[in-house]
């Protein structure tokens, strides 16, 4: 018999961040989210209703009639849009088009209920295992792939096999906290997910910082389309993740973790929830870390669809329950964050990086960039690619040797029209430009940025300003509404781009085009209005005579 | 109130007793709101589920008219406990002694055979109250409208005082006043027993004040009170004037005050309307109102606000102050040649030692509370911050007294009444203003639904409910807000009069009515609920 | 105001003290920069939605929110600049093109002059930007009190944020996202069956008027200037201040006084709508007295004066001057009280009065 609503909600009121698991622990079982139950939780955990109604209307996978839980959602991102999702929408019963759901390396996904299919017809959907990064390139050493690919490396023996949570175990029975962030100070590891602050200043923060308890954050709401690296990631060297954030608690002096998983990843939540409980059965997480009295909880979180919570603040009023709109800063997460304690949150990529730097130092770390460069990072390349796929690259490579040498070029013997960059966020890279190598400094000065490593190849056959539309509608409809130039200069921009709105005469358009640009970058209140008309400035920048035509309504 | 209302955002733990606020004092409730927002605990006592409930963090559902009883279990706990704030009793009170003696002899267990809230809450919230370093009590009408209405408040004083919380910001003890200018009407000495400012009419200097003011001797004994005015009406008071109140609709016992009304030789009336109290007068006149009159208010909070006049009153009426000098002149009285009510205010001021600092000038903007002793006075947001006005507060010890009537086979339903958040009072002014009737078109008796199940009553269908002085057919209303065995309803409606039926007794000391507690009789009323299906 | 020793900050150009915990945008407000803004009510926390209030900030890459930055010592703030007012009007472009209307009546609320007031100072009435305009109207709300008139809301979201924070109903919210954000009740249902109490706050800050006053709206067609002036509500004690509109001898309207000392801005339902007994037919407007037939008939004012003069004295004449009662009203202004009670104790000599707060 399934469990009632007061079972549920008892469940919860002993759990931390108790919204989410409840919600889909409803969703589930009742196949939608009812009145009732929403009334229920309401009363339960003392959530106004019209908040709590709010909210659940925000996320895009709740489900608000009889079951919408098992409908089906076929990923409508712009690589499998040119795949040909829309057609796949159309030919399943009930289906709907979902935001990138990170598997832009495969065949277009479909998700039901809580299994994920991929194919590019009705009639071939199957469930497939998340692609393995390719084979090694080059002669470049790698950091978090290094033992990817190792034999049952997800599950805790395979781990340990070579060398698993010796990091962790080395940190805690023999280096202080602050040895083990000067240690990650020193390799200079910078944020992973795209925002590239330095680790181990944010984690210094954290321990510095008044009050506690102290909290850690793994942020895998991994929204940006055409990024899928913290999905191969968490899926085949899922205890990398967890030794990285049983670090980020040691270093923090934290003695709890959350894991904030994008709704689009069933399977991973399955994955994960398996290794913590290996490695709690194994006394290397839980209340006696390695026998040493240290305790480290680590809470699997799963969101509910919503790009924004991919975005720290906004995860951390997901994560408490709150409507997702992003804080006002300062203050920062390291000195309020989740419940107003100060809060690590770091990216997936990130965390995983820091075992291999504990196990094989700072400067070993450092030295594989290339050039000034530290490190590594991980590219989700997609597109019209021949290999698309995980590659972790030397920061500092030319993008060109990724392109073409890595990955196999574009086939059918097309050339590179545009490429992205930082997923959708970064806006196009075409022509010279391409000439860059994967390092902020050289995209920064080419007015885009490397962000959390999602580049889309697009070959000369492609209409760029229809995929400017597909893409400037994607951060319209994630825009949460929060504030005036995001909300509604996204709109704006999305009607122009579709050309169902605005001038027919050009220079009115570009008028109007540029100051919503200018107005979006320089006032929104987060990242998502600042990025968009990244989109319309390199739209713009490289592609005038489309425009033009577009505009002319040819 | 002893402290102002913005005072109450600032306790750390409230204690609301026998006080509707959401729906009665709306505004005031938002403060508290704000403060649970930010943090503090709430304790609500009263044995409805009302609107405080949903944002407490306790609910002790006593019984109608058990407060003494849960009050004296709380006192018990502090005692017990090592509590109490022993600094404070020795600096500032009396009588601390033999109090905290009384106290021994009400265990939680004793007090919980009364008030049917269950020992181990009375115990967790004394304990949460005592502990707070910011305890307030706010309480209204539901602790004052007993038998026993004197007791309650002391004993409330007894918990604030044993704790020390008094005359600090975010405590005190905080009645809330149920009218905009009820303050005023005690302020101004519209009581039996105190001249302007609360001065005692027992007391020589103050007759000898008066009577150099006013050049008049006046009795040294105190007035009675108007619930000994109306039962002797027709014998020893032959004549009334009563401004402003619906006494036919608003107090106990409806039968015997339209009586008492009848029997008076001479009834003179001033009001908006011709209110159901007007119709047994000689003369009504018609009085000037809200939006029409220059004048001034004082709040809860004791803060003297300036009336302002909008728009010009409805054909001849006038203001109540002008009516009444007029009534005095030609009785040949002196000294009411006012023009203005500027000239009646500044008067007041300076015969008042309350408000001996103000004037009508200086309270343009509303923002002195008084006391005010003198001019250039800042005024007195929060009583009792340096010692009590009469030196030491002073323990009572109180025992419980049951209602003045109890269910029985006869009677076995307590009902209590109160006001609704969308009607005031006899509805002379919401009734009257559109719209009101969306949110609220009539009156239901809220009951428990196995009661309504057990009366054989349909949710929605009619009773009729009976007390020993009279009946009254309501619709019923199945809500899990009223307890099981006790009802629940206003009295705003004319057409269900619930006032027929109270009125078992009064405090003793303030002639207060019992309009709380009232052992009832429930049927079904097939007549009347047949019609309005028709 | 306390010590702001070592707390100053460069407000274009000028050095000018803060007081601890000060934003931004309370300094300029108090040296009257006139920052533009929407979302801004004073009494809840700074949301930083609209922009408008967007300032440079020496050392910063884009211009800072001054709703949401604290000021913090030796900042150096311009508030006003070419880059800053472009992008004021292009907000302000933006926002009324998801409008249907900029020009709503001054008694739709309290604040609902806002957007056109800055609309009219930006000069943004340029028809750019020009596309699907936002929300969806509730025309199918029937309560009499409230217009839920969303084409014109621009989700500044005052009205649910005043809603929790000030009055701590929680009875709207904000449903959707993006550009399709809506402002809601649970369930998207009427207001009187959420937990709604009618108090009129969401209508007194909505700077658009999207949320309008409806009992007000009522004489929008009256040719006459709005005046106001500040009284007392006539209901409870807690004694909140009001502004009464008026047109010519007209109420029209309650508004809450923002700086009533007891309310600071808020109302109930009550004291915001229910009004209409000024006007209503139902009053007295004559005296009464009671004629040969027992009938209670309308009389001029010396009739009635001298009557009832004559019948109390004539009580007190014959029975003692203790046979004569007064009771007060706790409704009625102080100046009543007390002449009522002077006229039983300096008449009379003796303390026969009460008021009603013993039932």
């Amino acid at each position: 018999m399934s469990p009632s609503n007061d079972e549920l909600i008892a469940q919860a009121k002993n759990e931390e961040a108790p919204l989410l698991p409840l919600l889909h622990r409803l969703h589930e079982r009742d196949g939608y989210l009812s009145d009732e139950a929403l009334r229920a939780v309401s009363k339960g955990l003392r959530i106004p209703i019209a908040d709590l109604f709010g909210t659940i209307t925000f996320y895009h996978h709740f489900a608000r009639d009889l079951g919408g839980f098992e409908a089906p959602r076929v990923c409508t991102g712009p690589i499998c849009c040119l795949k040909g999702a829309h057609d796949l929408v159309e030919s399943l019963e009930g289906a709907t088009g979902m935001p990138c759901s990170g598997r832009c390396d495969e065949p277009i996904p479909v998700i039901r209920g809580r299994q994920t299919l991929v194919g590019t017809s009705a009639n071939e959907l199957a469930v497939r295992e998340t692609p393995m990064p390719p084979a090694k390139q080059g002669d470049h050493e790698e950091c978090v792939f290094a033992h990817i690919r190792d034999p049952d490396r997800k599950t805790l023996d395979g781990y340990r096999r070579t060398g698993g949570y010796e990091a962790l175990q080395k940190a805690v029975t023999s280096m202080t906290p602050d040895a083990l962030i000067t240690m990650v100070d020193e390799s200079e590891l910078a944020g992973r997910g795209g925002a590239g602050f330095p680790t181990g200043r944010k984690w210094r923060a954290v321990a510095e910082a008044d009050g506690g308890p102290k909290t850690v954050v793994c942020n895998a709401d991994e929204g940006e389309p055409g990024c899928f690296k913290d999905r191969a990631l968490m899926d085949h060297d899922p205890h990398a993740v967890l030794e990285g954030m049983a670090l980020a608690c040691y270093a923090t002096g934290a003695p709890r973790a959350f894991l904030y998983l994008r709704y689009e990843y069933p399977e991973t939540e399955h994955i994960l929830a398996g290794a913590i409980a290996e490695a709690e059965a194994a006394g290397i997480l839980g209340d006696d870390v390695f026998g040493t009295g240290t305790e480290i909880r680590i809470h699997l979180r799963r969101g509910a669809g919503a790009y924004i919570c991919g975005e720290e603040t906004s995860l951390l009023n997901s994560l408490e329950g709150g409507h997702p709109f992003p804080r006002n800063r300062p203050p920062y997460p390291v000195t309020h964050g989740y419940e107003d304690t100060p809060t690590a949150v770091n990216n997936v990529e990130t965390l995983a990086s820091v075992p291999p730097i504990v196990a094989n130092g700072a400067a070993w770390y450092r030295g594989l960039g290339l050039g000034d460069h530290a490190g590594t990072k991980v590219i989700s390349l997609s597109g019209d690619i021949a290999r698309p796929g995980n590659y972790e690259v030397p920061i500092g490579l030319p993008l060109t040797t990724l392109i073409e040498e890595w990955a196999g070029g574009v086939p059918n013997g097309r050339a590179v029209q545009a490429v992205t960059m930082a997923g959708l966020s970064g806006g196009f890279l075409a022509g010279e430009d391409l000439a860059v190598t994967l390092d902020e400094p050289s995209i920064r000065s080419r007015n885009s940025f490397l962000g959390a490593g999602g580049i889309m190849v697009f070959d000369d056959t492609r209409d760029m300003v229809e995929i400017s539309h597909m893409a400037m509608e994607f951060f319209a409809e994630e825009s949460c509404g929060k504030c005036f130039p995001c909300r509604i200069g996204t709109h704006r921009l999305t009607e122009r781009l579709a050309g169902t709105a605005g001038p027919d005469d050009l220079e009115a358009w570009l008028d109007e085009v540029n100051d919503l640009n200018k107005t979006l970058k320089e006032t929104s209140a987060c990242g998502l209005g600042q990025a968009a008309p990244l989109i319309t400035e390199s739209l713009l920048r490289y592609f005038p005579d489309a425009v033009q035509t577009h505009v002319a309504g040819d | 109130m002893s402290n102002p209302l913005k005072d109450m955002e600032k306790p750390d733990v409230i204690f609301c007793i026998g006080t509707n606020m959401t729906e009665c004092h709306p505004v005031a409730a938002t403060r508290l709101k704000r403060a649970i927002a930010n943090g503090a605990k709430m304790i609500v006592a009263d044995p409805r589920v009302i609107g405080l409930v949903e944002h407490a963090d306790m609910h002790l559902r006593l019984r109608v008219g058990s407060d003494a009883a849960l009050l004296l279990g709380m006192a018990h706990v502090i005692a017990r406990e090592g509590l109490v704030d022993e600094g404070f009793i020795h600096e500032r009170t009396t009588e601390a002694e033999a109090f905290l003696d009384h106290v021994k002899e009400f265990t939680p267990e004793w007090a919980s055979t009364i008030c049917e809230v269950p020992p181990e809450l009375i115990e967790e919230a004394a304990l949460l109250y005592a502990r707070a370093d910011r305890g307030a009590i706010y309480y209204t009408l539901g602790i004052t409208e007993h038998i026993c209405g004197v007791d309650n408040v002391q004993s409330l004083c007894n918990l604030a005082l044993m704790t020390g919380n008094v005359g600090r910001e975010g405590t005190g003890i905080n009645p809330m006043r149920g009218q905009n200018n009820i303050q005023g009407a005690g302020d101004v000495g519209a009581i039996p027993n105190n001249y302007p400012g609360f001065q005692p009419v027992t007391d020589p200097a103050n007759q000898a004040k008066f009577r150099e003011a006013w050049g008049r001797e006046i009795d040294l004994e105190k007035g009675i009170t108007k619930v000994r005015a109306l039962e002797l009406a027709g014998d020893k008071i032959r004549a009334m004037i009563i401004d402003g109140e619906n006494t036919v609709v608003t107090d106990p016992d409806r039968e015997h005050c339209e009586h008492a009304l009848r029997s008076l030789d001479f009834l003179v009336v001033c009001d908006l309307f011709m209110t159901e109290t007007a119709e047994f007068a000689d003369v009504v006149f018609p009085a000037s109102g809200f939006a029409e009159t220059e004048g001034t208010q004082t709040n809860t909070e004791r803060r003297v606000q300036r009336l302002r006049r909008a728009v010009p009153p409805p054909g001849e009426a006038k203001p109540d102050w002008w009516i009444i000098s007029q009534i005095a002149k030609r009785m040949g009285f002196k000294g009411f040649d006012y023009t203005h009510a500027k000239d009646v205010f500044n008067e007041l001021c300076s015969v008042s030692t309350t408000y001996a600092g103000l004037d009508w000038d200086r309270i343009e903007y509303g923002e002195y509370q008084w006391p005010v002793p003198e001019e250039g006075h800042p005024g007195t947001p929060r009583l009792h911050e340096d010692g009590f006005i009469n030196g030491r507060g002073i323990f009572k010890l109180i025992r419980y007294r049951d209602p003045a009537e109890t269910i029985d086979d006869d009677y076995p339903v307590w009902l209590t009444t109160g006001r609704r958040l969308e009607s005031y009072h006899s509805r002379t002014q919401t009734g009257r203003s559109s719209g009101i009737d969306y949110l609220l078109a009539e009156e239901v008796l809220e009951a428990h639904p196995d009661d309504v199940t057990a009366w054989g009553v349909e949710d929605g269908g009619f009773v009729e409910m009976a007390s020993r002085r009279g009946s009254v057919t309501i619709k019923v209303k199945a809500t899990e807000r009223s307890p099981r065995g006790t009802v629940f309803s206003s009295f705003s409606f004319n057409d269900v009069p619930v006032n027929v039926l109270t009125g078992a007794g009064y405090d003793p000391v303030t002639d207060t009515a019992e309009l709380k507690v009232c052992p009832v009789r429930i049927q079904p009323a097939p007549t009347r609920g047949s019609e309005a299906a028709d | 105001m306390s010590d702001t020793t070592g707390r100053t900050i460069f407000l274009d150009g000028e050095e000018v003290p803060f007081e601890r915990d000060e934003t931004i945008f309370q300094v300029a407000e108090r040296h009257r920069k006139e920052i533009p803004t929407l979302c801004y009510d004073d009494r809840l926390d700074a949301f930083g939605g609209c922009r408008l209030c967007v300032v440079e900030l020496e050392g910063a890459r884009n211009p800072v929110a001054s709703c949401t930055t604290k000021a913090e010592p030796g900042m150096r703030v311009t508030t006003k600049s070419g880059s800053l007012e472009m992008h004021r009007r292009v907000l302000l472009e933006m926002v009324v093109s998801e409008n249907r209307e900029v020009d709503v009546d001054e008694l739709s609320g309290y604040a609902s002059q806002e957007l056109k007031t800055l609309v009219d100072r930006y000069d943004a009435r340029t028809g750019r930007f020009s596309g699907k305009t936002s929300g969806t109207s509730r025309p199918d709300d029937p309560n009499p009190f409230i217009l839920r008139d969303y084409e014109n809301c621009i989700s500044c979201y005052r009205c649910v944020r005043v809603c929790a924070e000030q009055e701590g109903d929680y009875a709207i919210t904000v449903m959707n996202r993006g550009f399709d954000t809506q402002i809601t009740t649970e369930f998207g249902g009427l207001l009187k069956d959420s937990s709604c109490t009618f108090c009129g706050q969401c209508v007194q800050t909505c700077p658009t008027g999207a949320l309008g006053d409806l009992k007000a709206l009522r004489f929008a067609e009256v040719e006459k200037e709005v005046e106001k002036t500040r009284s007392i509500c006539p209901y409870c004690g807690v004694g909140c201040a009001v502004d009464i509109m008026t047109k010519g001898d007209q109420v029209v309207g309650i508004q809450p006084a923002m700086d009533g000392p007891a309310n600071e801005g808020a109302l109930c339902v009550k004291g915001q709508f229910a009004f209409d007994f000024v006007h209503h037919p139902d009053r007295l407007k004559t005296p009464f007295v009671r004629d040969d037939h027992g009938q209670l008939v309308p009389a001029t004012w010396d009739e009635a004066l001298d009557k009832a003069a004559a019948g109390l004295l004539e009580a007190v004449n014959e029975h003692g001057r203790h046979s004569l009662y007064a009771v007060a009203s706790g409704r009625a202004p102080n100046e009543a009280g007390y002449t009522l009670q002077k006229l039983v104790r300096a008449g009379l000599g003796t303390s026969y009065i009460d008021n009603c707060s013993r039932a």
